[in-house]
């Protein structure tokens, strides 16, 4: 049963197409040196998501970060799109992050999130304190009383 | 990280099935027109697949255009969704003795869902709000105590689901009122957590304590209604 929901989750994960896009901005290149940088200088909790357009999960925990990032206005939210095509990027933002209270980068190479600890998968999300100390890394989809809990626990 | 899930979800089935099967060597099902236990996969299967629908068309995400998306339970379940259609489809399939059927599927269904939260230290979403006490536990990576709350909402139920099945065994009490207390412990256990529960949107509160009053309800009509106890119940 599981390698069957496995196989279909694959599948139907290669096949996806965005529906009814609105096109947003395309996300500027970042380079890890950078993104930690920011990371450092902001001087709040910051949480980064790798996200691509290709991946049905992460469109699945989109609408969930979306909304987090409007009513977590004490943290800070990154969203790194990784290995992707920008036309196909700005619509995945326009789709979902439109009202989102994020910050847009990309990187094209797929390196950053494996120079943050995390691996080449997606999606991916660094939860990172004040100081700048990342204090989890949680691989693959997000599910609310996850990201509740870690968002917690950064703000502490 | 979907698997996690499915272990959760796992334990409670299991710990469904090992209730019925505990009760069934004590009489439990007879009156009963259904097959408890596929009855309860069946209602549990619909119920997780209405929430989910339900779940998406709350984000926006519109299932016949994104069908795939339906099978990716982790990113959300309409609590409230999956429960009412959940009841309403066994009301349906127990339409012919719909008190019996619920009397004697109730305390394996509080067993089952005790199962799914101790099930949740697989997914790691079983801890709540910050608390000092001696059994608090701390999130992997983290030195925060907190309340593991699902472990709470586990115990509550187990305590739930046993209390009323002896108390069917050996107390005889009224067709009906099983029933009704395992409504009111279902809605009472997450009411009695939440405080300790950590989310972005809160809980269905609302929901929980309809669950109360309408099991209490139930109870209460029960009693007053009916002098058949089970070990009166049709053959």
């Amino acid at each position: 049963m599981l390698p069957l929901i496995a196989g279909i989750a694959l599948v139907v994960s290669a096949c996806s197409a965005a529906a009814g896009v609105t096109p947003g901005d395309a996300p500027e290149p970042i380079t890890f040196d950078d993104l930690a940088a920011e990371i450092a200088a902001s001087g709040r909790p910051t949480i980064v998501n790798a996200w691509a357009s290709w991946c049905l999960p992460c469109r699945s925990e989109a609408p969930l970060l979306a909304t987090a990032s409007t009513t977590r206005t004490n943290i800070d939210f990154i969203a790194l799109n990784i290995r992707d095509n920008p036309g196909e990027a700005a619509a995945f933002i326009g789709e979902y992050y439109t009202e989102a209270q994020m910050i847009h980068y990309a990187d094209r190479s797929g390196t950053v999130p494996v120079d943050m600890g995390g691996g080449r998968g997606v999606p991916i999300t660094f939860f990172y304190d004040a100081d700048a100390v990342l204090i989890h890394i949680h691989r693959g989809i997000i599910d609310e009383p996850s990201l509740a809990l870690y968002l917690d626990e950064i703000q502490r | 990280m979907e698997f996690t899930l499915l272990g959760s979800a796992a334990i409670g089935v299991g710990a469904f099935w090992l209730m019925l099967r505990w009760e069934a060597k004590r009489g439990n099902a007879a009156g009963c027109s259904l097959d408890l236990w596929d009855a309860g996969l069946t209602v549990g299967v619909v119920g997780l697949l209405a929430g989910r629908l339900i779940a998406m068309a709350q984000v926006g995400i519109n299932p016949l255009t994104d069908p795939a998306q339906i099978i990716l339970v982790r990113s959300g379940v309409s609590t409230a969704g999956a429960s009412v259609v959940a009841v309403a489809m066994f009301i349906f399939l127990a339409r012919r003795s719909i008190l019996e059927d619920a009397d004697a599927i109730g305390p394996s269904v509080l067993v089952g869902l005790a199962g799914w939260h101790a099930g949740t230290v697989i997914s790691g979403t079983w801890l709540g709000t910050v608390s000092g006490l001696p059994w608090a536990q701390t999130a992997p990576g983290s030195d925060i105590t907190r309340h593991p709350v699902e472990l709470y909402a586990a115990a509550l139920y187990v305590i739930a689901g046993f209390g009323i099945a002896l108390w069917k065994q050996r107390g005889r009490p009224p067709l009906g009122v099983p029933a009704g207390l395992t409504l009111t412990a279902a809605g009472a256990v997450r009411l009695a957590t939440e405080p300790t529960r950590i989310s972005l949107s809160g809980g269905p509160v609302w929901l929980y304590a309809s669950a109360v009053v309408a099991g209490l309800g139930l109870a209460v009509w029960a009693v007053m209604d009916g002098r058949r106890s089970i070990g009166n119940r049709k053959p």
